[in-house]
């Protein structure tokens, strides 16, 4: 009666949450669909190069702005360009643009949203203002303003000032996320135990943010390559002889009414990879969200 | 903002409301005979009136089947199965049994608002008249008309929005065509009959100015606004403070009386039932195991059944005697006049006067004994908790820790007094981090102070048989194990270190009525086996007196009485403790029916500044004498010994406490 | 029951003097902090600006080269010869009297941005405010119809949505519409610009022109942040849907129809409030670009030329236009805030 069945401990002992993360992600139509388009994207730009004859820069005058064909499957640009070809450049700068600034600026927000919501006062004023400033920037303005600077310089610099730009929001959510968490009391309980900043940081307040970050992660990879699309649509960002998504999508829209491939395959290359990030965000948050329902 | 998980749906599509309404019309009989096993102490409680008036609600065969999901792999949940009730006129009925037995799935299915994804079979009559399979359209009008329901947490049912006032007109309008001047008259009305003081100008505040116990008063209110004829009330009293319980539960007995309507009271707690219920239905997994008349079952010499069981628990800890005394060593903890003011919060930059959450607060703990912090919530007995384990320099007065004084700590004391003083949470869920393995968590103090690998391992093996958790646990995330067992493993965690004092804050008043027992048994065999000293705080008159050595009451800050538990709970000299023993129920019903008690008006919180701070609750100020009354609004009281030979103080101006308490 | 105490009790008077003074004092402080934010974005803008652009670049790439006297005069005349804060106090002591200082061609600033400013105004509004109540009542919608074959279609919709960039949907949608156009054999909706250059339409012949050319890139601007808002809304109105609220409501009488409509939506907006306000400095980024599209001449478009011209001046305008208006925007949020939700309000009535 009063010892109370002990014994009774469920029978599976493993680690019951990261096993069924994978499950559940497989069992869900929108993520198979966005890893499986993502699959195939990143398999084209990896291997494009080594599929055709042509690279971005080749020139066949012969065939200027030559429709869909067996020999140039989305057809030729301007001055004779295959627009696969230039796709999937583009394609390649887009996605490597997408993943660093998303890291980068994961990294940057989990930062700043930490120490701000973990230590407060005035490091949290001081922050939160220099976020508040940023958010009203756009960074748009910003990157076009400082563009002419960075035009001779390597593209990294425009990842970093993109960024730079778009850590903002998450980092507003990490702050609020841990001043939550800082309230819960296994907090409370490992400060009273002797813990330090470092240890409580580590331990307890970065496991519980894991998932939002995976989450936000992906947000900030579709939103850096649409940044970048931007800004090179507006010849601010990647500049010729190079091309990004972005720029091709520029070249082509003068002729989407009369010659629609050249405008429409950078624009179908772009939304289909976006999409893809954002299918797989989404299902990753619900599997997260299904995950922290059995966890409590 | 962020998650839009797949969230079920409250009622479309998944919940199927498929009625069986024939089985109590067409064959009485085998419903009857399918009734358990209580037929013959029915026939008791029932006697011969019920043959000549008809059930006000019938009940039979009520099953709720929560629905899985097979893509997460939720299997189906069988919350109620095959339960019959039946509840006369006028006549309350309890419902008890322990969380997740049913009993509140049941309630909702009465007025057919199961959450989630659900499948509801069996009939339900209301006045003969099947609700089952009513659409949605006549069960609204069913709903706050004929039956009203008052929820657990107030603060989660009332609208955070709009005034108190409106929502009672909203709930008078649904169904009486009248005005809203009328309806927000009779709401005002209404407010005045739960007893909510200045109803007009109340009528126009919003629930988060109310407090707990005002709170679910006004949610009373917007239950009885239709005039039902049933009252379902769900667990009314459990997030409300002792001395405010008595006052809502009386309420709701007098609305009872006055109105003539029935009341299906839902309560996990048996001196709840055994005080003012008429018949009792004891549940678990789903099913009802014993019905019956509250008098022949609670007060039967040996109850029978799970109730039994559930009796046994509690009684086991009324009747316990009081603690043994402990033999006592040097003092291990010394408080002495401990303050701590918050700044109020400001809203809209209006400034308010500082909290005073703890206001000169002194005590004891010897090494080797016990001593609770004894109090309501809001008394500062958490936030004294706190003080001392921040183990710095208070706001105001000074904490000696093992001959510490906490506001001399150099930085190596303090990491050595961190191993000494350790704390058990009231619930583990909280405490314990979810992401973390059982092994971990028992670990980190251990880690946090860099102990070697070998040692770590063996002391967490050592510590789980210490708490009696089978071996194997550590692998496990807590979020698999049952409340009972969580605790265990936070009581691991405060062990792991071998510290001298342990900090017990509502270490049970998490926990299931049966498990309490067994949890404190535990802790008090460890304090004996490991000589550690203990503070323990409680509101739990019952647990104080099992497990405390010596007790100081707190009120807003300040200790009222304090000297020997078994001393102060038998022979109580402030009346705010006597209030407090008062408070708590016992299950024995003739006992508990037939003794006085003192009741204290009004809800906690309300700080006259000057003076004593018990006077606008106290029930000996109004018939004091002219000079008591004077002392009692100029000056604070001391603690002073009530009698020469006792080690009991109570700061209390009147004279002839025991005389007047008793006349009253 | 005096009549009094209920009639007062109906009416709710809520503001009275220390209130008001309250709210005048937090109004204060928060124009304070916002002022400061908004005055702190523009100097960033103009600072960058400054530094990164070269006004006389093309002064001196002309052929022939002009003689170094009229750089010089001219770098004078933009204030180059002085130190860059200054500058920027300068061309702020200027704002209070309306001057927003000269572009690198010599006009006042001034005289163009305020009728930029309500092109861009009247575009973005409508987009806005089409989106919201686009995108709340897809939200509700799809809550209440949640894991149904529509809400499914809406979700994958709105990412969608979501990954097109702004400058292509503006071209799919002239695409789209193209086919329409020629079909009527007449220009139903425009493309570009914000009227039909020379006519003269009056009264309700201009409005319908004007609406005519305002169609297609408000559609541009709203789509998007529609699909946004929608995603937001679903999951805030399920989270009501879940809520103990709704079930209490219900179980006073209300039909779940009722329950939802009166309380339910209620509670579900007020988390939208604070994302509205929130997401519109991002949000503005699409009309710049819009604007750009559909050829309206209006701040973006202005802010695209102030960079391509290598215009400080015009860049800190716009930037402090667009700080302004996001400040503003939260302000609102603020106080919409504040009117539906009285424990922000925190007036005590005891």
């Amino acid at each position: 009666m009063t010892a109370e069945p002990s014994a009774a401990l469920p029978a599976r002992a493993g680690d019951v949450r990261r096993d069924s993360l994978a499950l559940r992600m497989l069992r869900d139509p929108m993520a198979v669909v966005g890893a499986l388009l993502l699959a195939l994207l990143v398999g084209l730009a990896v291997l494009g190069p080594w599929l055709w004859p042509y690279d971005h820069t080749t020139q066949r005058p012969e065939a200027m702005l030559a429709e869909p064909s067996a020999k140039h499957w989305l057809g030729t640009a301007r001055l004779g360009e295959d627009v696969l070809a230039q796709c999937v450049r583009g394609l390649q700068k887009s996605l490597v643009i997408g993943v660093l600034v998303a890291v980068i600026s994961t990294a940057l927000a989990t930062a700043v949203g930490l120490a701000a919501g973990y230590f407060g006062k005035r490091a949290d004023r001081a922050l939160m203002w220099g976020v508040d400033m940023l958010l009203i920037l756009p960074s748009f303005l910003v990157v076009a303003v400082i563009s002419p600077t960075l035009r001779d310089r390597s593209w990294l610099y425009m990842v970093l000032v993109i960024a730079l730009f778009q850590w903002t929001l998450t980092a507003r959510v990490i702050r609020a996320r841990t001043l939550s968490l800082r309230g819960r009391q296994f907090v409370g309980a490992a400060r009273y135990m002797g813990a330090g900043a470092g240890w409580i940081v580590r331990k307890h307040l970065v496991p519980h943010l894991v998932p939002l970050l995976v989450i936000d992660c992906t947000l900030h990879v579709s939103a850096a390559i649409l940044s970048e699309a931007g800004l090179s649509y507006f010849g601010f960002g990647i500049q010729a002889p190079d091309v990004s998504l972005g720029s091709l999508v520029a070249d082509g829209s003068g002729s989407a009414l009369t010659y629609p491939w050249v405008f429409l395959a950078p624009v179908g290359f772009l939304v289909v990879t976006v999409t893809g990030v954002g299918l797989l965000g989404e299902a990753l948050r619900r599997a997260l969200d299904e995950g922290e329902a059995h966890a409590v | 903002m962020r998650s839009d998980a797949e969230q079920p749906d409250p009622e479309q599509p998944g919940a199927k409301q498929t009625s069986a309404q024939q089985p109590s019309t067409e064959q009485p009989g085998a419903a009857e005979s399918d009734a358990v096993t209580t037929d013959a102490v029915r026939g008791v409680a029932a006697g011969s009136d019920a043959a000549e008036e008809p059930a006000l609600l019938e009940v039979a065969g009520l099953s709720v089947t929560f629905t899985g999901d097979r893509r997460t792999r939720r299997p189906d949940l069988r919350a109620v199965r095959e339960v019959n009730l039946t509840l006369r006129r006028g006549e309350c009925l309890a419902m008890v049994g322990e969380s997740g037995s049913g009993k509140s799935v049941t309630a909702s299915a009465l007025i057919g608002l199961v959450p989630g994804r659900a499948e509801v079979r069996g009939s339900v009559r209301l006045a003969g008249r099947e609700l089952l399979g009513l659409d949605d359209r006549e069960m609204s009008r069913v709903r706050g008309d004929r039956i009203g329901m008052v929820f657990q947490d107030p603060l989660a049912a009332l609208l955070p929005v709009t005034s108190v006032g409106r929502q009672i007109a909203e709930a008078v309008r649904v169904h009486r065509r009248v005005s809203r001047a009328a309806a927000l008259r009779r709401a005002v009305d209404l407010l005045d009959q739960v007893g909510i003081p200045d109803a007009a100008r109340r009528a126009r505040a919003f629930p988060y100015e109310f407090s707990g116990g005002m709170r679910q008063r006004v949610a009373i209110a917007v239950a009885i606004a239709g005039d039902p004829d049933l009252l379902i009330a769900d667990e009314p009293t459990s997030a409300l403070d002792t001395t405010v319980q008595a006052g809502v539960l009386n309420l709701l007995e007098a609305l009872r009386k006055d109105r003539g309507c029935s009341l299906l009271l839902i309560t996990h707690d048996l001196g709840v039932v055994a005080r003012s219920c008429d018949r009792v239905a004891v549940m678990r997994d789903g099913r009802i195991t014993e019905e019956g008349g509250v008098l022949p079952l609670l007060g039967a010499a040996v109850p029978a059944g799970h109730l039994g069981e559930l009796l046994a628990a509690t009684r086991d800890e009324e009747r316990a005697a009081p603690a043994a005394p402990s033999a006592a060593g040097a003092p291990v903890l010394r408080v002495a006049g401990l303050r701590r003011h918050y700044r109020a919060r400001q809203r809209l930059g209006r400034a308010a006067p500082p909290v005073r959450a703890v206001d000169g607060v002194s005590f004891t703990v010897l090494a080797g004994q016990s001593l609770a912090l004894l109090g309501e919530s809001g008394c500062g007995k958490t936030t004294t908790l706190h003080e001392i384990l921040r183990l710095a320099a208070p706001q105001s007065g000074r904490i000696d820790v093992l001959g510490h004084d906490l506001s001399r700590l150099t930085p190596r004391d303090r990491r050595e007094l961190r191993r000494q003083v350790q704390v058990v949470f009231q619930d583990p869920a909280a405490s314990l981090d979810p992401r973390m393995r059982v092994g971990d968590i028992i670990a980190e103090p251990l880690d946090i102070q860099r102990a070697s690998a070998a040692h770590r391992a063996t002391r967490v093996e050592e510590l789980l048989t210490m708490v009696e958790l089978p071996p194997g646990t550590e692998r496990l995330r807590p979020g698999l194990l049952s409340g009972g067992q969580r605790q265990r493993v936070a009581i691991a965690r405060a062990l792991a270190t071998k510290p001298r004092l342990v900090l017990l804050d509502e270490p049970v008043s998490a926990l299931d009525a049966s498990l309490r027992v067994g949890m404190m048994r535990l802790l008090d065999n460890l304090r004996a086996t490991m000589g550690l000293s203990y503070l323990l705080v409680s509101h739990d008159i019952q647990l104080v007196r099992r497990s405390a050595d010596q007790v100081a009451v707190l009120y807003l800050g300040k200790v009222v009485e304090h000297g020997p538990a078994w001393s102060v709970l038998e022979n109580p000299q402030h009346p705010y403790t006597r209030a407090l023993v008062d408070a708590s129920p016992t299950t024995d019903p003739a006992r508990e029916r037939s003794r006085e008690r003192v009741v204290l008006l009004g809800d906690p919180h309300a700080t006259p500044g000057v003076g004593c701070a018990f006077r606008p609750r106290c029930p000996l100020f109004p018939v004091s004498d002219e000079a008591t009354r004077g002392s009692c609004v100029t000056s604070e009281p001391e603690l002073r010994q009530t009698h020469p030979e006792k080690r009991q103080f109570a700061a209390c101006h009147s004279r002839q406490l025991k005389t007047i308490i008793d006349a009253y | 029951m005096s009549p009094d105490t209920l009639g007062a009790a109906a009416a709710g008077k809520r503001w009275n003097g220390p209130a008001v003074r309250r709210v005048a004092a937090w109004l204060l402080r928060q124009l304070a902090w916002r002022g400061g934010l908004c005055l702190a974005a523009a100097f960033t803008a103009y600072a960058l600006a400054s530094l990164s652009f070269d006004p006389l670049a093309e002064l001196r790439g002309q052929q022939p080269r002009p003689p170094q006297a009229v750089i010089d005069a001219q770098a004078r005349r933009l204030g180059l010869d002085t130190p860059l804060p200054r500058r920027f106090v300068e061309w702020l002591a200027g704002l209070p009297r309306g001057d927003f200082g000269e572009t690198v061609g010599g006009r006042p600033v001034a005289d163009e941005l305020w009728r930029r400013c309500g092109t861009s105004l009247r575009l973005f509004l409508a987009g806005s405010l089409l989106a919201i109540v686009l995108g709340v009542s897809a939200g509700l919608w799809n809550a209440l119809r949640s894991g149904r074959a529509s809400d499914q279609f809406f979700l994958v919709g709105s990412l969608v949505l979501l990954s097109v960039p702004v400058f292509v949907l503006g071209t799919v949608l002239k695409m789209v519409w193209l086919p329409v156009n020629e079909a009527f054999g007449t220009q139903l909706l425009y493309f570009s610009g914000e009227t039909t250059p020379g006519s003269d339409h009056t009264g309700w012949a201009a409005a319908g022109d004007r609406l005519r050319h305002l169609a297609l890139p408000t559609l541009a601007i709203a789509l998007p942040q529609a699909a946004f808002y929608s995603r937001y809304q679903r999951a805030a109105m399920l989270d009501v849907l879940g809520s103990d609220f709704l079930r209490a409501a219900r179980a006073k009488g209300l039909r779940r129809g009722q329950a939802v409509l009166r309380h339910g939506v209620r509670l579900a907006l007020m988390p939208m409030v604070a994302l509205f306000a929130f997401t519109f400095g991002l949000h503005l980024t699409g009309g710049v670009f819009t604007e750009r599209i559909f050829g309206w001449s209006g701040m973006g478009d202005w802010l695209l030329h102030g960079i391509q011209a290598q215009d400080a001046t015009i860049v800190a305008s716009v930037t402090l236009f667009i700080a302004v208006l996001v400040v503003l925007a939260g302000l609102l949020a603020d106080a919409v805030q504040v009117l539906l939700d009285p424990r922000v309000r925190g007036v005590e009535r005891r």
